[in-house]
C-alpha cells in the first residue's frame, strides 16, 4: 500500500475530516439565508422539526455508508422501515406483548439484511439487484400483511416511549438514540476491527482478502447492520406521533423509495463515494443535516415545491464532484 | 543473422523518478529475426527500459534509434505507429470479445469509408485472423470463441498474433510466461521461436526464468542498478554463467 | 481448443437470451391456458403499452450497463421531454419542432451525465441520482406541477405514439421494435457496439489498444437519455397527458430490471438488446397476467422481486461456470 493510500485510509478513520466541515458550513450558511427570509426558521419548534427529519434519515444513511464504502448499496431500507412497525402491530393484536413483538420485528429486519448479504456474497448477485429484488419482496409483504391499510400503532409503556414515543429530559428519545448511534458507529468505524475491515475491503478487496480480511463476512455484517438500523428507526418513526399526544401509525408505505433515495443522497453529500475505501458515518450525519435544513427551510420560506428536488440534485452532484477532485489531489500528492 | 544494423537501439538512456535513478546509461540493440533477452534482478531497471522503448515514459537523456533514424515518442501510440508493439502481462486482451475482435480491436475492418456509420466486416476479420494464427503456428481452431475461455498460453498467442498482423517490427514481451503452467509455457516459447523464424521481427524478451530466456534468445543483456553490466551471445554462453553474472552484479561492490 | 458448445439445447440455453425467452414463453403459455381472456386484443394492448417504453429506454440502459455504467435519471427525463414539448406547444410552436427541442434537451442531460461520470470520475450511480432530482425539479418547474393535455388526432400525432395500427397494435410498440432492431445492429455490427463491450469488459486493455473509451461512454449516456426523452414523448402522445412525475424512480428501476433479466450483466462487458426487449415483454406479460387473473398487485410485486433475484443469480452462475471451465483447461501449474 503506497503512502497516499495509507494516508487516505487513516484519514477515513478519523472521526471528522475537512469534508464534513464544508458540508456543515453549507448547512449553517443555508440556515442563515433561510432565517433572513423567514425569522421563524430560528425557533426551537423548527429545530425540533429539523431534528425529526434528521432522525428519520441520518442513521439509515450511516448504514448506507457502511455498505457504500465496500462498493455495495441497499435499496430495501425503505421497505424494512415500514416492515418493523407493522409487525409490532400484528403481533400485538395477536396477543403478544411488545417485549416479544419488538424483538421479533427487529429479528425480521435482521433476516432481510441477512438475505441481502447472502444473496450478494453467496449467489454473487450484485448488491444493487439483490437489494432491489428484496425491496420488492419486502414491500409486497408489507402490503399483503396489511391489506394496504394503515393502522394505529399499539401503545404499551414503557416500550412505546423507549422506541420513539416519549421524551427524555425534555428531548425526544429518538434524537438521543440517533446521537447515541452515531457515537457508536463512529467509534466502530475508527476503532473496531469490523470498521477497519470494511474500509480496507472497499479500497482493495483482493489485497484485503490476501492479508486475511474476511471480506464476505464483513459484507454480510454490514447488510445486516444497515437493515437493522432501518428497522429500528422505522419503529421510532412509527411511534413518533405519540410524543406530542397523538397516536402512532403503522403505515405499510412508510419510508419507501423516498427513504432509499434520500439516505443515499445524504451519504453521497457527506462524502462517501462508491469507490469504497473512504467515507465516514459522521459524513452521513452532515449530509442528512444539509438536506433536512434544505427541505425544512424551503418549506418554511414558502418556496415552491420543485426547488427542493432541483437543489438536492445540484447538492449531490456538486458534492460528488468536489469529493472526487479532493480524492485525486490527495492521491497525486502522495 | 543480422545483415544490416539493428532494427532498434537504445543508447545511453538515463531516467530518474524523483531521487530514484532507474536507468543510468543503459543501452541495447535488437535485430530482426533475433531475440534479445533482458535479464537482471528485481529493480534493475528492465521494466523501465522497455517502457521507455514503448513510449510510456520519456527518457531524461539518451537516444532511441529505429531503423537507423533517431526517434522520439510522446505516447505509446507513437511507438506503435512506427511498429514497436508491446505485450504486457495484462495482455491488453478483452475477455468478452472473440479472438478475431481482439486482434482487430481499435483497428477494425469496415464496410466502406462512411464517416459515422462504421459497420464491421466481421467475416473478413475472422478470415484474416485465421490466416495470421496459422502463420504463428497457433492451434486455435475457432476464432469466434470469446478469448476469456482460452488458456493463458493461447491468450498470449492472440496478443502476439495481433502484433504480427499489424506488421510489428519490434515485439516487446514483458514476462509472457509469468503465470503459466508447463504446457502453456512451452506453447509461448514455441510461439517466440515461430516469430523468430519469420525473420522480420526483432523480439525483446523480459523474463525471470533464465533457462526459458536462454532457450529462445540469441543475445542477452544483464541489467543491474540501471546499467548494463554484461552482454552475451547465448550460443557462446551458458545458463550458469548468466546466473553467476546476475548474482555477482546484485551482490557486487557498491 | 476453443470452447464451442455442442448440442442445440445447451447452446440455446447458454445464449444470454435463452433463459429469459424460455421464461417468457412459459409464462405466456401458462396464462393463456388458464385464463381465457389472456390472448385477446385488449390484453395484448395492455402488454404492448406496458412494454413499449421499457423496450425503448431499456435499449439505452443495455448499452450503458454493458459499458459499465448506469443511468438512474431516465425516469425523470421520461417526464421532462414531454413537459417541455407541451409547454412549448402551448406557446404556439409547431409540434414537431417542440418534440425535437425537447429531445435535444434530453440529449444534453445525457451529455452532462456522461461528462460528470467520465471526465469528473463521479460514479454514474451517484451522478445520475443527482441528475434525477435535478431533472424532476426542472419538470415540476416547467409544468408548474400541472397535468398538461396533449393534442391528438392528426396523423403525425398518431404516428408519434398517439394511436394504434389496425386498432390494437400501439404505435409506441412499433417504435420500440424498430429501435430494438436498429440498436441491436449497432450493438453487434458497428465499432461503437464493439467498443462498448470492450470498454465494459476491460477498460484498461481497451485504452491500451487505442479505443476511445471516453467517447464511447459519453455517447452511450447521450443515447440513453435521448431514448428516455423520446419514449416519454411517445407515451405522452399515447396517453394524451404529460405530468412532471410520470415514470419517475419506479420506471427507472424497471428499465434496469428488464435489461438485467434479459441477460445483460450489471458489471459490464456482456449485453443483449434483444434480451432486453424480451425482458420487457416478460414484464408486460407478468403485469397484465396478474391483472387479468385478478390477483392482487402486491403478489405481482412479490413475484417480480423473486424472478429478478432468480434470473440474475442464474445469469451470474452461467458466467461463472464459463469462467471456471477456462481455468480448469489451464492444466497443471
Amino acid at each position: 500500500m503506497n503512502s497516499a493510500g495509507l494516508r487516505e485510509r487513516l484519514n477515513a478513520r478519523r472521526i471528522v475530516t475537512s469534508r464534513e466541515g464544508s458540508v456543515m458550513f453549507m448547512s449553517v450558511l443555508l440556515s442563515i439565508v433561510f432565517t433572513s427570509l423567514n425569522v421563524n426558521f430560528m425557533t426551537e419548534r423548527n429545530f425540533v422539526t429539523i431534528g425529526e427529519l434528521i432522525t428519520g434519515n441520518s442513521v439509515v444513511a450511516a448504514g448506507q455508508v457502511m455498505l457504500m464504502v465496500m462498493g455495495d448499496i441497499d435499496l430495501s431500507v425503505g421497505a424494512v422501515y415500514a416492515l418493523t412497525p407493522y409487525l409490532v402491530y400484528l403481533t400485538y393484536t395477536a396477543g403478544m406483548p411488545m417485549q416479544i413483538g419488538i424483538p421479533l420485528s427487529i429479528l425480521a429486519a435482521v433476516a432481510v439484511g441477512s438475505a441481502n448479504g447472502l444473496i450478494t456474497v453467496v449467489l454473487r448477485v450484485p448488491a444493487l439487484i439483490a437489494t432491489l429484488g428484496m425491496n420488492f419482496v419486502v414491500t409486497a409483504t408489507n402490503l399483503i400483511i396489511s391489506n394496504d391499510y394503515q393502522q394505529d400503532m399499539p401503545y404499551q409503556q414503557p416500550y412505546t416511549a423507549i422506541f420513539g414515543g416519549g421524551k427524555f429530559l425534555g428531548i425526544e428519545i429518538s434524537f438521543i438514540w440517533t446521537a447515541f448511534a452515531f457515537v457508536i458507529l463512529a467509534a466502530m468505524l475508527a476503532r473496531m476491527r469490523h470498521g477497519l475491515w470494511s474500509l480496507s475491503t472497499g479500497g482493495n478487496p483482493a489485497g484485503a482478502k490476501e492479508v486475511g480480511v474476511n471480506v464476505n463476512l464483513t459484507k454480510v455484517r454490514n447488510f445486516i447492520l444497515c437493515s437493522t438500523l432501518a428497522g429500528i428507526w422505522g419503529l421510532f418513526a412509527a411511534n413518533h406521533n405519540f410524543v406530542f399526544g397523538g397516536i402512532g401509525a403503522a403505515n405499510p408505505l412508510q419510508g419507501g423509495d423516498t427513504l432509499v433515495l434520500e439516505s443515499i443522497a445524504s451519504a453521497a453529500i457527506g462524502g462517501t463515494s462508491l469507490f469504497g475505501g473512504s467515507g465516514t458515518v459522521i459524513g452521513a450525519f452532515f449530509g442528512s443535516l444539509l438536506i433536512s435544513v434544505l427541505q425544512d427551510g424551503l418549506f418554511i420560506t414558502g418556496a415552491n415545491a420543485y426547488s427542493y428536488d432541483t437543489l438536492l440534485g445540484i447538492a449531490i452532484i456538486l458534492s460528488m464532484v468536489l469529493n472526487m477532485q479532493s480524492r485525486r489531489r490527495s492521491r497525486l500528492g502522495g | 543473422m543480422a545483415t544490416s544494423g539493428p532494427t532498434v537501439a537504445m543508447d545511453e538512456i538515463r531516467k530518474s523518478f524523483g531521487p530514484v535513478r532507474a536507468l543510468d546509461g543503459a543501452s541495447l540493440k535488437a535485430y530482426s529475426g533475433q531475440v534479445l533477452g533482458i535479464l537482471g534482478d528485481n529493480g534493475a531497471g528492465k521494466s523501465t527500459m522497455i517502457k521507455i522503448l514503448s513510449g510510456v515514459y520519456k527518457a531524461d537523456s539518451g537516444k532511441i534509434i529505429f531503423e537507423g533514424k533517431d526517434v522520439e515518442f510522446n505516447s505509446p501510440m507513437d511507438a506503435r505507429r512506427i511498429g514497436i508493439e508491446t505485450i504486457y502481462q495484462d495482455l491488453a486482451i478483452v475477455n468478452d470479445l472473440s479472438v478475431y475482435h481482439n486482434i482487430f480491436l481499435a483497428r477494425e475492418k469496415l464496410w466502406g469509408r462512411l464517416p459515422v456509420v462504421k459497420l464491421l466486416r466481421n467475416g473478413r476479420m475472422a478470415n484474416d485472423a485465421v490466416d495470421v494464427l496459422k502463420e504463428v503456428n497457433a492451434d486455435i481452431q475457432n476464432v469466434n470463441v470469446k478469448v476469456g475461455t482460452l488458456s493463458g498460453g493461447q491468450r498470449q498467442v492472440v496478443a502476439v498474433a495481433r502484433s504480427v498482423f499489424f506488421s510489428a517490427k519490434v515485439l516487446i514481451m514483458d514476462e509472457p510466461t509469468a503465470s503459466l503452467g508447463v504446457v502453456e509455457t512451452r506453447r509461448v516459447l514455441n510461439l517466440i521461436s515461430s516469430i523468430k523464424e519469420r525473420g522480420n521481427i526483432a523480439v525483446i524478451l523480459i523474463a525471470h526464468n533464465i533457462q526459458q530466456v536462454m532457450s529462445v534468445a540469441d543475445q542477452v543483456i544483464i541489467l543491474s542498478r540501471g546499467k548494463v553490466v554484461a552482454e552475451r551471445e547465448v550460443k557462446s554462453s551458458s545458463v550458469d554463467e548468466v546466473i553467476n553474472l546476475i548474482t555477482t552484479a546484485s551482490l557486487g561492490s557498491r | 481448443m476453443g470452447g464451442r458448445e455442442t448440442g442445440f439445447l445447451r447452446r440455446f440455453l447458454s445464449l444470454r437470451e435463452g433463459s429469459i425467452l424460455v421464461v417468457t414463453a412459459a409464462i405466456t403459455v401458462l396464462f393463456a391456458i388458464f385464463y381465457v381472456d389472456f390472448d385477446s386484443p385488449a390484453s395484448f394492448f395492455v402488454i404492448a403499452t406496458t412494454a413499449a417504453p421499457l423496450i425503448t429506454i431499456g435499449t439505452g440502459q443495455t448499452f450503458l450497463l454493458t459499458v459499465g455504467e448506469l443511468d438512474l435519471s431516465v425516469g425523470s427525463v421520461f417526464a421532462l421531454a414531454p413537459c417541455i414539448t407541451l409547454v412549448l406547444y402551448g406557446d404556439g410552436i409547431p409540434l414537431p419542432v417542440c418534440m425535437i427541442m425537447a429531445i435535444l434537451c434530453a440529449t444534453v442531460v445525457g451529455f452532462t451525465n456522461g461528462l460528470i461520470s467520465v471526465k469528473l470520475r463521479v460514479p454514474s450511480l451517484l451522478t445520475t441520482l443527482g441528475m434525477f432530482f435535478l431533472v424532476t425539479g426542472a419538470s415540476l418547474e416547467i409544468s408548474n406541477f400541472e397535468t398538461i393535455t396533449s393534442p391528438h388526432g392528426t396523423s403525425f400525432e398518431i404516428a408519434m405514439g398517439g394511436g394504434t395500427v389496425g386498432g390494437y397494435f400501439p404505435t409506441t410498440l412499433i417504435w420500440a421494435i424498430t429501435i430494438t432492431a436498429v440498436f441491436a445492429l449497432i450493438f453487434s455490427y458497428t465499432t461503437h457496439g464493439l467498443w462498448t463491450t470492450a470498454t465494459g469488459s476491460n477498460i484498461n486493455a481497451s485504452l491500451e489498444v487505442g479505443v476511445n473509451t471516453t467517447r464511447t461512454k459519453i455517447l452511450n449516456f447521450m443515447m440513453t437519455a435521448t431514448l428516455a426523452g423520446f419514449a416519454g414523448v411517445l407515451e405522452t402522445m399515447r396517453t394524451e397527458t404529460a405530468y412532471a412525475l410520470q415514470g419517475g424512480f419506479p420506471l427507472t428501476l424497471q428499465t434496469i430490471i428488464v435489461a438485467v433479466i434479459g441477460g445483460t450483466a450489471l458489471v459490464g462487458g456482456s449485453g443483449t438488446v434483444i434480451g432486453t426487449m424480451i425482458g420487457a415483454l416478460f414484464l408486460g406479460v407478468l403485469d397484465d397476467g396478474f391483472a387479468i387473473v385478478g390477483l392482487n398487485y402486491n403478489y405481482y410485486l412479490l413475484t417480480l422481486g423473486l424472478v429478478l433475484l432468480a434470473a440474475v443469480a442464474i445469469n451470474v452462475r452461467v458466467q461463472t461456470i464459463r469462467r471456471l471451465a477456462r481455468i480448469s483447461r489451464e492444466g497443471a501449474k
